[in-house]
């Protein structure tokens, strides 16, 4: 209804309506109201239309427009001849002739069986491999196989004798010089002071002193002897 | 393109879509106007602005004519291309404008000057739009002065039809009655004009 209205305010002037269209807008609104709203919508249209007809766009939007639209034909034609250009490019590169028969003939010969298989024998090819298609190969696989081997380590003493001058002068290592604590009852060793041990001979750690094979032995050793008890 | 007015917008955009810079040419012929007026009374009446968007508009036609669907219409595309071109700006620039806001509260003064011609109309005229809200104001430029039809305002500015209705009713109450006394002078004065004429 209010559509109807406000198409017919913005058509007609109230004494241009329809006896119909009269009563319409009667029941809606008063007949002073309809014909302000009518002019009104008339003249501002008018002054709208006249305004808007001192206006003109200028040149330049044109032409800057026209040369966006030229740009983007560019752009995109390049694009296609780009797309073009990449589907067809492998079967379009070109190469030297020389080049092709360069090619086609190392192929040639690295497809040649003596480079495939440097073992190769034509004698081989008249030997029968085999009569059926399938071959059953029975092989015992044993889970544990022992294998003996002699000892690879041969232990040679050698016993040399001393110079009086190779003689460490030095004092003999007691329980109290070497400051190792020994359990009286058990016999353990509860404290020792491996640092002054090893100031004493050549190793420079626990580990060292342990493990070194290259030493005297622990018998021929002052310290171990103290700790054997040899002494 | 022998005769273009037989062409449709439509019809155009599908041969600007292939690039045909002659069915640009048309179609800028079209509308170009019309839309350099909407961003003029969109901007408050800057010219200056007015151009530049209008640049913009068609920049933004050529670039998104591939977007554009054939079956729909081009008229309704353009100006709904306008109209957000128009709201961005506003949403940048939020401290100067109030996109969202429906009030319409009128701050300036009722009073009424000594020359109430037609100059003085429009200038109130002017002044009336100018304070509309963004919505308001774009609905009653697409109204009447583009003179679209309600289904294709309500496409653009993405409303129901019911909204633009009412917005339309409320605008032309305001714009009634804050005019009102000038229109009577106006028409006063045109009347008064008319008479010397006759007596001339």
């Amino acid at each position: 209804m209010k559509t109807k209205l406000t198409e017919l305010i913005e058509r007609k002037s109230f004494n241009e309506l329809t006896k119909e269209e009269q009563n319409f807008v009667l029941s809606e609104i008063s007949e002073q109201e309809f014909n302000e709203k009518h002019e009104l919508i008339s003249q501002v249209k008018g002054e709208l239309k006249s305004e808007a007809s001192q206006l003109k766009a200028k040149d330049s939007i044109h032409l800057n427009a026209l040369a966006a639209l030229r740009e983007k034909k560019d752009r995109e034609s390049v694009e296609e001849s780009d797309k073009e250009k990449g589907g067809a490019g492998f079967f379009a590169f070109k190469i030297p002739l020389w080049t092709a028969i360069a090619a086609v003939f190392m192929i040639f010969i690295l497809s040649t069986p003596i480079f495939i298989n440097s073992e190769f024998d034509q004698n081989k090819n008249d030997e029968l491999l085999a009569l059926v298609d399938t071959v059953y190969v029975d092989k015992i696989i044993r889970d544990t196989i022992e294998i003996t081997q002699p000892a690879d380590t041969v232990v040679k003493m050698i016993y040399t004798s001393r110079d009086a001058s190779d003689e460490i002068t030095e004092l003999p290592a007691t329980i109290e010089s070497l400051d190792i604590k020994v359990n009286e009852t058990s016999g353990e060793i509860i404290q020792y002071n491996s640092q002054s041990s090893m100031s004493m001979g050549s190793y420079t750690s626990t580990f060292d002193f342990k493990s070194s094979d290259t030493g005297e032995s622990l018998s021929e050793d002052k310290i171990g002897r103290v700790l054997l008890r040899i002494e | 393109m022998t005769n273009s007015n037989y062409i449709t917008d439509e019809q155009l955009m599908s041969s600007l879509q292939k690039g045909d810079e002659s069915a640009f040419t048309i179609l800028y012929e079209r509308y170009s106007n019309r839309i350099l007026y909407f961003m003029f009374k969109m901007l408050r009446n800057d010219e200056a602005k007015a151009q530049d968007f209008t640049q913009d508009v068609f920049m933004k036609v050529i670039e998104k004519a591939d977007q554009f669907d054939t079956n729909k219409s081009f008229k309704t595309w353009i100006f709904t291309v306008a109209a957000n071109h128009c709201k961005n700006y506003f949403r940048s620039n939020k401290q100067l404008f109030d996109i969202d806001s429906s009030n319409n509260s009128l701050v300036y003064d009722d009073s009424i000057e000594e020359n109430y011609d037609q100059k003085e109309f429009k200038r109130r005229l002017d002044i009336e739009v100018n304070k509309l809200s963004y919505k308001f104001k774009e609905t009653f430029i697409l109204r009447y002065f583009e003179d679209l039809k309600l289904k294709e305002i309500a496409e653009i500015m993405d409303c129901p039809v019911g909204t633009i209705k009412s917005r339309l009713n409320h605008v032309t109450q305001i714009l009634a009655k804050k005019l009102k006394v000038y229109k009577v002078l106006f028409d006063s004065s045109q009347v008064i004009e008319k008479t010397k004429e006759y007596e001339d």
